[in-house]
Formats: structure tokens, C-alpha cells, sequence
């Protein structure tokens, strides 16, 4: 119920970040009654009253005992997941391509195998293959991957 | 029209041509099999590299590899009663039955037969309505664009399960679609990033909403993954498929006609798609059936109304997005970021100025159907081995795929993390019912809708009453109140009354 509770008011917020943006732009020329801030003001209110609705709508449902989502949105490896997303992205302009991929795919490979077996082949040698495999295909397509900012220093 | 489709079928018949068009097949039943991937998911992974084909041999892909993917999923629904795609969950009842009675072989291969005739049947129709219904789009103005826009928009948000939140995913979709430069030469909503002053960028948000999510639901969910790899691997698969002699396939001929009209008028709505249509034909075929207790039991007349009326919404979706720009379901969806992203218009300037491309699409879609079946009859064991890949091996590939698509295409840091940042968003509104396809749509769509609204008002000066004067436009509007009213009645409440399980 909690994270259905933040997601409308995500939405919400959203749509009063448009509106309060949308109030700075220019009034329509003369010729046209819409303007650049029409669109977006009515698709954002719009937004604001069903992200209410559908807040109001939770409550309302957790208060009642029906339809109770029990289910939670996202386990310890979900977050996990998560987290190693971020750090790729925060590493991926230092170190590159070539070792960021490589560390997501292994770490993903790590999570997605079970407990008590952990493939050696499937956690280090295919992700490593998959990687190399695809930096050499973008290279000979002439497609640039970076090699990072550590690294570009290292070399030149 | 002859010498367009002689002239398509000389540039599929070259090996480029050749190439793409079986590649596009083999990724589509694959990724149509596996559970948990799906056709759309391999589109919105291998578009940011279509960008290095012609547009006409892109397109000879993507169809391929959408009808594929509709067929693919038949295959692991029948052998081990996991569908690979939502369409296939009704092959299950009498597909799955029908292999536990040593009857797999059989089921296959009428799986196979009932999608290439379904497949084939909406090809005809694509390549003889598509034409007549651009020559009518011709005549559309302004105010029928934004009606009509409006109405694609309301079809696809009312056909998912919570309206409301379809409502709020279409609203924001629309509103990332705001943001860049607008007609007024105003920058809006770039928050300071150069990158969005273009706007949101199509390619990363599919790439995010579709690829990167679905790699974040898998990891999170590992009760699949078991549920697969527990699968007893004594399970005989069929070494070859049979396929049903004239006899059996003339017996079922109503079967297969009422399927492939009801899968191509479902496909031809505007956000219906795979799923609804198997439903529905199902659900007649057991209706009009003078045994409809034998439904669920492994019946041929189950297996192939579903199979035809699924392959069967593939032509009917392509007909009003090439002619409209109104996409029929998710994939198409999908499909109609890759005319943008080619530079291509849809509608009749689509078949005024790309012809080759319009009638590529036809020809396609007519002879993968033949293609899919061959590799199905093939290797059909080949492809339900596929379906239990480890996830281990299977995730971090897809991923990578996601990554390298939505950096390569720019070149662009920005736009790896929008589809990260999207991937978590469509994860955890994935999670709480709030579907991607209204969002992509409205994100495509916004734009146009925009400025058919601005355009539309200069030439009314100022009256909203020019959407109801004129009688198309009157017509969408009509069409998204029926669809919007439609909502307060669950179709599917109402069908779930009948015998299905």
C-alpha cells in the first residue's frame, strides 16, 4: 500500500513540477488561443486529479481490507540490482565500457544463480565472452565505446 | 499495386534481404518461446541497431520478427505449460492437454498450420484495406489528426486492466513528449540537461521501459527461473512435429475462418493485440461448439481458434499504424518509434513518398508466416531447449544489449542513463499495474497531437466546435467515448462468465 501511496504521489509531485514550470512560458501570439503552456498545463492537471483519485482510491482499500496488494514491490536482490545499476552508471565514465559491463554482467550473473551452485562459467567466463565479443563487433563497425577517463589518462 | 509487391519481393529475395528476414524469424520465436521475454522486448533491444540497415531492410526484420514472436510462444505453452507471451496462455488449455496425452507432435504442428493461417489471412487483408484506408486519411485535416490521436491514445489506456492508472500513464507519456523545443520555438522542461533540448529521447525510454525493466523483474523474481529449471528432464519433447493431414485441416475450416476475422478486427483496435483476441476467439469457438465441455481437454478446435487469432492480429495491427500512425498493440507501439527514428512519415505520405517500404511490409508479412513455419518444423525441440536457458546466461546478455543500444546510437552517456533511470520506473510501475505502452504512445504521439491542436485552433480561430463539424474527426471522438464508456462495462468480467477455466 505504501509504495502505491508514493508512486501517486510521484505522479502528483510530477504534475505540479509541469505546472509551475508551464506558468513561465510565453502567452500564445495573437493568431492562436493555444500556447506553448496549454498542452502541458491540461495533460498535468489531468495527471494531478488521477494520481489523487487513485491515492484516495488505496487508502480507501487498505481501510476496507480490499483488494490489499501483499506483495512486496521489490526484494533484497531487486535492490540490490538496483544499486549495481548506480554504480555502473557512476563509474562508467572513469573506467569505461569495457570493465563497467563487465562488472554488472558478472554481478547480475552473481544474483540470478542459485544459492548453493555458483557457476564459475556462468559468472565469469560469459559475461567476459559477451563483453569482448560485443566491444570488438562496435569496433569493427566503427562504433565508439569509451575507454574511461582513468584510463584514457593511463594511455595518452 | 502488382509491380510494388514484385518489386518488394526482389529486394526481400536478395541474400541481405534473405538474411534479415530468416534472422528476424529465428530471434522472434526465440524470444516468443522463452517466458518471460517477448516479442516487443526483442524489438525494443535490436532497434537501436537497426539503425545501421535501410529502412526498408529494418522493416523486413521487424515484421518477421513480430509474427515470429506471436507463434514462438505456442511452442513452450504447448510441450511445458508455460506460455511465452500473454497471447499464448489460452494454447495452454488444449495445447498443453493434448501433449500430456502423447499428443504433442500433433498439437504442434496444428499450432503451426493454425498460425500461418491466421498470419496469412490478416497479410491479405493488410495489403488490400491498408491502401484504401490511407486514400481516406488523405482527406484528414488537423482536427482529425488530434481526434484521432486522442482516440488511439483512450484505446490503449482503456484496454488496460486499471483504467485509471492507464490514464496516468498515458498523461505522463505525453507530457515527456512536452519537453524540448515546441512550434513557438519555446524550450520547455529541459531542466538544465542540452540533451533534452531536443526532447525525451525515444530509443532509451523504450529501451529502459521494456529491456532493462524486464532484467530487474527477472532478477527480483526467481520463483520463475525455478519453476523452469525444475522442469523434469524426462519431459519427451516431440523430435519433429506432425503436421495434420487435408483432412483433419479442412474439418476445422470454421474454426480457422471465425479465428482469423476475429484476430484481425481485434488486432486492427487500437491497443487490443495477442492476448485479447485468443480470448475471444476461444471463448466463440466454445460457444458455437456442439461439445463445449470438451474444451480444456485437448480438443484440436481449442488449440487452432487460439493459435489463428493470435498470428491473425499481426496483419490487423499494422493497418492503422501505417495508415493512421495509430499503433494496434505494445509491438506496434514500438514499431512506430522506428518509423521516427528511419525519418519515415506514417500515414498517406508513407505510401505517397515510401512506397518500396510500405509494400516490403506487406510482402513480409505474408511470407514470414512461411518462414516461421519451416523453422518451426525444424526445429521446434531446438527452440523449447532455448526456452530453459539459465537466466544466468540469459540476463546478463540482454542487458548488455540494453546498455550498449541506448549508448551506441548517440554516442551519448545521457541517454544510458535515461534508460536506466527508465528501467527502474517501469519496474516499479510494472509492479503496480501501471502499463508501458500507454506511455510510449503518448510520448510518440504528443507532439503530433500538439500540433494538430495548434493548428486546428488557427483555423477555427479560436472555436473548439471545428472537432465535431467535421465528420471524421466527429467519428474518433465518438469512437474514444464509446472506448472511455466501455471501461465502466469489464469485457472481460463478462466473458470469464463462460466455461473458460
Amino acid at each position: 500500500m505504501i509504495s502505491e501511496i508514493i508512486i501517486g504521489f510521484c505522479f502528483f509531485g510530477m504534475s505540479i513540477v509541469f505546472i509551475w514550470g508551464a506558468k513561465n512560458f510565453p502567452s500564445p501570439p495573437s493568431y492562436s488561443v493555444i500556447g506553448s503552456s496549454t498542452l502541458p498545463t491540461g495533460i498535468a492537471i489531468t495527471m494531478a486529479i488521477c494520481s489523487l483519485v487513485v491515492i484516495g482510491r488505496t487508502i480507501k482499500n487498505f481501510k476496507l481490507k480490499t483488494n490489499v496488494l501483499n506483495e512486496k514491490a521489490i526484494n533484497q536482490q531487486g535492490i540490490i540490482a538496483i544499486g549495481i545499476a548506480i554504480v555502473f552508471l557512476i563509474v562508467f565514465p572513469y573506467v569505461g565500457f569495457l570493465v563497467s559491463s563487465t562488472f554488472i554482467l558478472v554481478s547480475y550473473a552473481f544474483l540470478l544463480q542459485a544459492k548453493k551452485e555458483k557457476k564459475f562459467f556462468d559468472t565469469l567466463i560469459m559475461p567476459l565472452v559477451y563483453v569482448l565479443l560485443i566491444f570488438f563487433l562496435f569496433k569493427f563497425l566503427n562504433i565508439y565505446l569509451p575507454i574511461g577517463k582513468l584510463f584514457y589518462k593511463f594511455f595518452y | 499495386m502488382l509491380s510494388g509487391i514484385l518489386s518488394a519481393i526482389a529486394l526481400i529475395i536478395t541474400p541481405k534481404g534473405l538474411f534479415v528476414l530468416f534472422l528476424g524469424a529465428i530471434l522472434g520465436i526465440v524470444f516468443g518461446a522463452v517466458p518471460g521475454l517477448t516479442g516487443t522486448l526483442a524489438l525494443a533491444l535490436i532497434l537501436p541497431f537497426t539503425y545501421a540497415l535501410d529502412a526498408y531492410l529494418a522493416f523486413i526484420f521487424m515484421v518477421s520478427l513480430y509474427t515470429s514472436s506471436m507463434y514462438g510462444g505456442s511452442l513452450t505453452a504447448i510441450a511445458i505449460n508455460i506460455p511465452g507471451a500473454p497471447g499464448n496462455v489460452c494454447t495452454t488449455l488444449d495445447g498443453h492437454p493434448m501433449y500430456l496425452q502423447g499428443r504433442g507432435a500433433h498439437a504442434m504442428g496444428l499450432a503451426t498450420i493454425s498460425s500461418l493461417i491466421g498470419g496469412v489471412f490478416s497479410a491479405i487483408v493488410l495489403t488490400i484495406a491498408a491502401p484504401q484506408l490511407a486514400k481516406l486519411a488523405i482527406r484528414f485535416g488537423p482536427p482529425e489528426y488530434f481526434s484521432l490521436t486522442v482516440f488511439g491514445i483512450t484505446a490503449v489506456i482503456t484496454m488496460g486492466k486499471d483504467k485509471l492508472k492507464g490514464l496516468i500513464s498515458g498523461c505522463f507519456g505525453l507530457l515527456l513528449g512536452t519537453m524540448g523545443i515546441d512550434a513557438f520555438s519555446t524550450l520547455r522542461f529541459n531542466f538544465g540537461i542540452q540533451m533534452l533540448n531536443v526532447g525525451m529521447p525515444l530509443l532509451p525510454v523504450v529501451v529502459g521501459l521494456f529491456a532493462f525493466s524486464q532484467v530487474i523483474e527477472t532478477i527480483n523474481n526467481e520463483k520463475q527461473d525455478k519453476l523452469l529449471e525444475n522442469m523434469s528432464s524426462d519431459n519427451v519433447l516431440p523430435s519433429r512435429m506432425k503436421i495434420p493431414g487435408l483432412r483433419s485441416l479442412l474439418r476445422l475450416w470454421k474454426t480457422f475462418l471465425s479465428g482469423a476475422i476475429i484476430g484481425t478486427f481485434i488486432g486492427f483496435l487500437p491497443g487490443a493485440g495477442g492476448s485479447i483476441s485468443a480470448f475471444v476467439a476461444y471463448n466463440v469457438e466454445q460457444k458455437f461448439s456442439k461439445h463445449p465441455e470438451k474444451f480444456g481437454t485437448g480438443i484440436d478446435e481449442g488449440l487452432a481458434s487460439v493459435e489463428t487469432a493470435n498470428n491473425a492480429t499481426c496483419g490487423g495491427a499494422l493497418i492503422p499504424l501505417i495508415t493512421l500512425g495509430i499503433p494496434g498493440d505494445q509491438f506496434a507501439a514500438v514499431m512506430l518509434g522506428a518509423f521516427i527514428i528511419h525519418g519515415l512519415p506514417v500515414g498517406p505520405l508513407l505510401f505517397m513518398e515510401n512506397k518500396n517500404i510500405v509494400y516490403a511490409i506487406f510482402v513480409t508479412t505474408f511470407i514470414s508466416n512461411f518462414v516461421f513455419v519451416l523453422l518451426g518444423y525444424l526445429g521446434s525441440k531446438q527452440v523449447i531447449k532455448a526456452a530453459r536457458i539459465r537466466k544466468s546466461l540469459l540476463i546478463p546478455f540482454i542487458t548488455l544489449m540494453a546498455i550498449t543500444g541506448s549508448f551506441a546510437t548517440e554516442s551519448s552517456f545521457i541517454h544510458m542513463t535515461i534508460a536506466v533511470a527508465f528501467g527502474f520506473i517501469g519496474y516499479f510501475l510494472k509492479k503496480h499495474d501501471y502499463q508501458a505502452a500507454p506511455i510510449v504512445l503518448g510520448l510518440v504521439l504528443s507532439r503530433l497531437l500538439e500540433d494538430a491542436l495548434i493548428q486546428s485552433s488557427i483555423m477555427s480561430r479560436g472555436s473548439w466546435l471545428i472537432f465535431v463539424k467535421r465528420p471524421l474527426s466527429l467519428l474518433f471522438i465518438i469512437l474514444s467515448l464509446l472506448f472511455m464508456l466501455s471501461s465502466f462495462v469489464d469485457v472481460r468480467k463478462l466473458l470469464s462468465k463462460s466455461k473458460i477455466k
